[in-house]
């Protein structure tokens, strides 16, 4: 019975902590609805964001599956590093990512009146999200039995096989992964800014902080809630089909992709997107960022480093809450088989931009809790409400691929429930658990748009800070910031990483 | 004639196969028999070209088709029919699909009639809209064979086709595998580690062990093999 203590006040506090807020939120401006007129102009927005924003999904995730594939099927040297590498830019704050894909861009020589337009805003979020999208179609990739494709190879060529075969097989995730990145960008208000791009999500942002518009700020951003929460929910069928994020460990290289062609192309196709879309920008931001010498990297370092302890603690303590959730929703949904509410909850609350997240909390913590709630605690429950549905989605991944009879014998010899979390399923999946908790820290430490709204400009959460002392300063200060901003995202990666390891090897001589 | 020549194979580091050599007659239905692990499935999957070698040359009637690390001729032009021990349906097509899908790739005419006189044949016409998954274990290998030999192969290569199927299904597989060998003349390799089935079907026999010929020849000479390791294989 203990166990359903434990889901009780998981579903109560998600509810009350995390959806409540959001439906204030919309009852308020329900309430004041007559006193907001809707401009046109806003919609003609509206409709160039969803134009923008469904392009970058569709190059992001056309780039995405190409490189997914070479990832996963070609043999290649190094393919372990060019994945890690690949996945940097989803890693870094939007703006920061921004500001380093504009060097290189100048660099080369573009013109700069092409990058500050929706042209330039379509491609540097292709960039930021194609990541997502190598992670997404990989791992459907990736699940594909080498026999299948290899079974069309007697009868058809690679290309053919590809097109004909490995695409089709792979739809689902196809579909979830132009979704995901459709709704990361149409919400994503700091690359739009540093352009100087007019979109939607933009003039909410606008509305609510400059002119303090509340109501109309909330009633415009209805319209992009039910866009993006309509697209999954729509297509739920594919998109919870979708194995997005498995945590493969199964090699599946076909030999027969090993013509020197196809190798050919595929390590030209990721090392040349590795060199434009980090090493080349990265490359250029060091060599501005070392301009002022070592004492203003050190002096700007100190400045920025209570922001990064704040962000950091802040960040575990949204992740932590999230693997709480994600795991009991995702051990529920794999051992119950029982589909209740709660998942289609945490995909709804996913969707939800993340400034309409920020205007939610503090209105609802504001003006009801003001003296209970700070803004530490709006903070983490905006990130468990955010990012708890890519937990959820990781860990039932690696759940699923327990066989089910090993909880049947556990069961049968008489071990609680809660022994068998704890002693027999938790140990064999501590590595997604790992890798499902680094993702969510780092999706926290890079978040900015409910950050910002719950905290006032200035105050110290790193990408916050970063964005705002940034949008004022120097080339070369700027170019220092962003530097700091990634070495500070290095850190607790690297740290994670190696106590893991440690926890990973401690289990694996116990179970011995 | 397949020639198998001085091949080299290995994955990782553990070898397969160490200089390596041998010959299957054509037009011949030879048995590949050996227990797991002894390198069956590498050696009909280095002869589809689904495996590179680090070494050796691979003939077809003089023809090279492997030579060391390259494929000289890809694994859709060697006109060779392939049934995986698990069939390897392709799970988004029908059954009439995946058996007209070579025939659409090659551009042929007369697709459906094609196709449904194969489906007869093996007495799964009944079954050609259905998915994969949705056939039985028997019916999936039937349709595996069907679309390994729609195209008409010179060669025709099986992994152990029949190791998931009942004693009955056996029986009937095995004479449809020997009706299309006489019919088409084809040279078939086929792979088992049960003896019994292989002194059943096969012309010759090659037993395989750790990646070496112990012995090869008719079901009678290996009856009567002098080789400790076929004798000690052929007891159980
Ligand atoms: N993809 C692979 N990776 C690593 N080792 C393999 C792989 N495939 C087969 N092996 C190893 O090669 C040897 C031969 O395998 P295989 O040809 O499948 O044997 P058989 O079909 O006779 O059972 C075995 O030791 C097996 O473990
Ligand atoms: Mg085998």
């Amino acid at each position: 019975m203990k166990i359903k203590i434990f889901y009780a006040i998981i579903y109560v506090s998600f509810a009350v902590f995390i959806v409540l807020p959001l439906l204030y939120l919309f009852g308020l401006s329900f309430l004041s609805a007559d006193s907001v007129s809707f401009d046109t102009r806003v919609f003609a927005l509206l409709g160039k964001s969803i134009l923008i924003s469904a392009s970058a999904a569709f190059f992001s995730t056309l780039a995405g599956v190409a490189a997914a594939f070479f990832i996963y099927k070609v043999n290649l040297p190094f393919s372990g590093v060019f994945k890690v590498i690949l996945l940097i830019p989803l890693f870094l704050p939007p703006y920061v990512y921004a500001v380093l894909f504009e060097k290189m861009i100048l660099f080369i020589g573009v013109n700069p009146a092409f990058m500050r337009s929706g042209y330039g805003l379509v491609i540097i979020d292709t960039f930021i999200f194609m990541p997502l999208s190598v992670l997404v179609t990989g791992s459907a990739v990736s699940g594909i039995k080498p026999e299948i494709e290899e079974s069309a190879l007697l009868f058809t060529g690679i290309k053919n096989t590809f097109f004909k075969i490995v695409l089709k097989l792979i739809k689902p995730s196809l579909t979830a992964s132009f979704i995901l990145v459709f709704i990361f960008s149409i919400s994503e208000f700091s690359v739009p800014a540093f352009l100087g791009v007019k979109v939607f999500i933009n003039e909410i942002f606008v509305m609510f902080s400059a002119f303090y518009e509340h109501s109309a700020a909330m009633l415009h951003s209805l319209f992009l809630v039910v866009l993006s929460v309509a697209l999954p929910v729509a297509d739920k069928k594919y998109f919870s089909d979708a194995p997005f994020f498995s945590f493969g460990i199964r090699k599946m290289k076909i030999n027969a992709y090993g013509g020197i062609g196809l190798r050919l192309i595929a390590f030209l196709f990721l090392s040349g997107w590795l060199f434009i879309s980090f090493l080349l920008p990265f490359f250029l931001l060091l060599r501005d960022a070392l301009h002022g010498g070592i004492g203003e990297f050190f002096y700007t370092f100190k400045t920025l480093f209570p922001a990064f302890l704040n962000s950091f603690i802040l960040s575990a303590s949204g992740a932590v809450a999230s693997i709480i959730a994600g795991f009991a929703v995702a051990y529920k949904t794999a051992f119950y088989r029982k589909k209740d509410a709660f998942d289609l909850m945490l995909l709804i609350v996913f969707a939800f931009p993340s400034i309409i997240f920020g205007i939610a909390f503090i209105k609802f913590y504001g003006n009801i809790f003001s003296y209970f709630f700070s803004g530490i605690f709006m903070i983490t429950a905006a990130f468990a409400g955010k990012f708890t549905f890519i937990a959820f989605k990781i860990i039932l991944n690696s759940i699923k691929q327990i066989p089910y009879s090993l909880r049947e014998a556990a069961k049968l010899s008489g071990i609680s429930e809660m022994s068998y979390i704890f002693k027999i399923l938790m140990p064999q999946i501590i590595m997604p658990l790992t890798f499902a908790f680094m993702t969510v820290f780092i999706l926290n430490f890079s978040e900015s748009g409910a950050v910002m709204m719950i905290y006032p400009p200035g105050t110290d959460v790193l990408s916050v800070k970063v964005f705002t002392l940034s949008t004022n300063a120097s080339q070369s200060t700027r170019s220092l910031l962003i530097l700091l901003q990634i070495l500070f995202t290095a850190m607790p990666v690297l740290f994670f990483y190696f106590l893991f390891l440690k926890i990973k090897s401690k289990i694996y001589i116990v179970n011995k | 004639m397949i020639n198998i020549k001085n091949i080299t194979h290995y994955y990782g580091k553990t070898a397969v196969f160490k200089d390596f050599d041998t010959n299957f007659k054509a037009e011949t239905l030879s048995c590949l028999l050996g227990s797991s692990g002894s390198g069956k499935t590498t050696l009909l999957r280095l002869i589809a070209g689904l495996e590179i070698p680090e070494k050796g040359i691979i003939r077809v009637n003089d023809i090279i088709f492997t030579e060391n690390t390259n494929l000289k001729v890809p694994p859709h032009k060697r006109k060779i029919g392939f049934v995986f021990q698990d069939a390897a349906l392709w799970p988004h097509f029908t059954v009439y699909k995946n058996v007209a899908f070579p025939l659409s790739e090659k551009k042929e005419k007369n697709i459906k009639t094609k196709v449904y006189e194969i489906l007869d044949f093996f007495g799964i016409a009944d079954c050609g809209n259905k998915y994969p998954h949705q056939l039985s274990g028997g019916q999936k290998q039937l349709a595996a064979v069907a679309r390994s030999i729609i195209l008409k192969p010179d060669i025709l290569l099986m992994d152990e086709p029949l190791s998931n199927l009942d004693v009955k299904l056996k029986k009937k597989i095995s004479e449809y595998i020997l009706k299309i060998k006489n019919e088409f003349n084809l040279t078939v390799i086929y792979v088992t580690h049960d003896h019994r089935e292989a002194f059943a079907t096969a012309d010759e026999i090659f037993v395989l062990n750790n990646g070496k010929i112990e012995d090869s020849g008719t079901p009678e000479q290996i009856k009567k093999s002098a080789n400790e390791y076929v004798k000690y294989f052929l007891e159980y």
